[in-house]
């Protein structure tokens, strides 16, 4: 069972893909859908980084939290 | 754990076996970490199936953006508690950590999680405040 949690991230990933194609699609904006997709990546690196600490996988999640803190600004004083 | 003592017979190790055993504690908490980092990563992933049905019912549905900040919310709130957890899995994998560089991905991993923690429930605040500020405009414009 704790094996196979890390391999459901790509799952998630893909479903903030989704979000982000359908989102923008059916609203016709895109600020709010990036913000909602950017935490489908993130939640999918968090449960990679569950079953996995090697330090690719640390980078990749201290990146995405940068992004998300950078995007939450960025959103914030946009809307 | 049996041992030939100098003249020849069996003697017991010195060590004492049983709850304080190196290797035995080191199984525990393995197994513990791994219960912990589970229901963690169990959270997450609940936490982005719900918000997924509840983005397709809203996208679908209305077709308004504005209910993307409350699911993103909630989702911000699946992510903390997760965090929380995988934390606390870190917290006691540090008690069996033997290398340096073992600690050192495990600082990384808990300075990392840790800020993480931090900034969500701040923007979660903030999040929170703009929709309570959204409900309070649309109650103002709707009729009484």
């Amino acid at each position: 069972m704790p094996e196979a949690l890390p391999e459901l991230a790509p799952v998630v990933a893909a479903a903030g893909l989704v979000i982000l194609i359908l989102g923008t699609t059916l609203t016709r904006r895109l600020r709010p859908t990036l913000g909602l997709a950017l935490d489908f990546f993130l939640a999918g690196s968090l449960l990679r980084l569950s079953g996995d600490l090697a330090l690719q996988a640390i980078a990749v999640v201290g990146l995405l939290l940068v992004l998300r803190v950078l995007a939450g600004r960025v959103l914030r004083s946009a809307t | 754990m049996v041992q030939d003592a100098p003249n020849g017979g069996p003697r017991k190790e010195r060590r004492v076996e049983g709850l304080l055993d190196e290797e035995r504690l080191s199984e525990a908490v393995d197994f513990l970490v791994r219960l912990i980092e589970s229901v963690g990563a169990i959270v997450i992933f609940v936490g982005a199936v719900i918000a997924f049905v509840r983005f397709l019912m809203v996208a679908l549905t209305t077709r308004r953006a504005e209910g993307f900040l409350e699911i993103r919310l909630d989702l911000g709130r699946f992510l903390v508690l997760g965090l929380e957890f995988q934390l606390a899995g870190d917290i006691l994998r540090s008690a069996i950590a033997p290398t340096f560089s073992e600690i050192g991905q495990l600082a990384a991993v808990a300075a990392i999680r840790t800020a993480l923690n931090y900034f969500l429930s701040r923007e979660i605040k903030e999040e929170r405040e703009e929709v309570e500020q959204q409900h309070e405009r649309r109650d103002a414009r709707s009729p009484a």
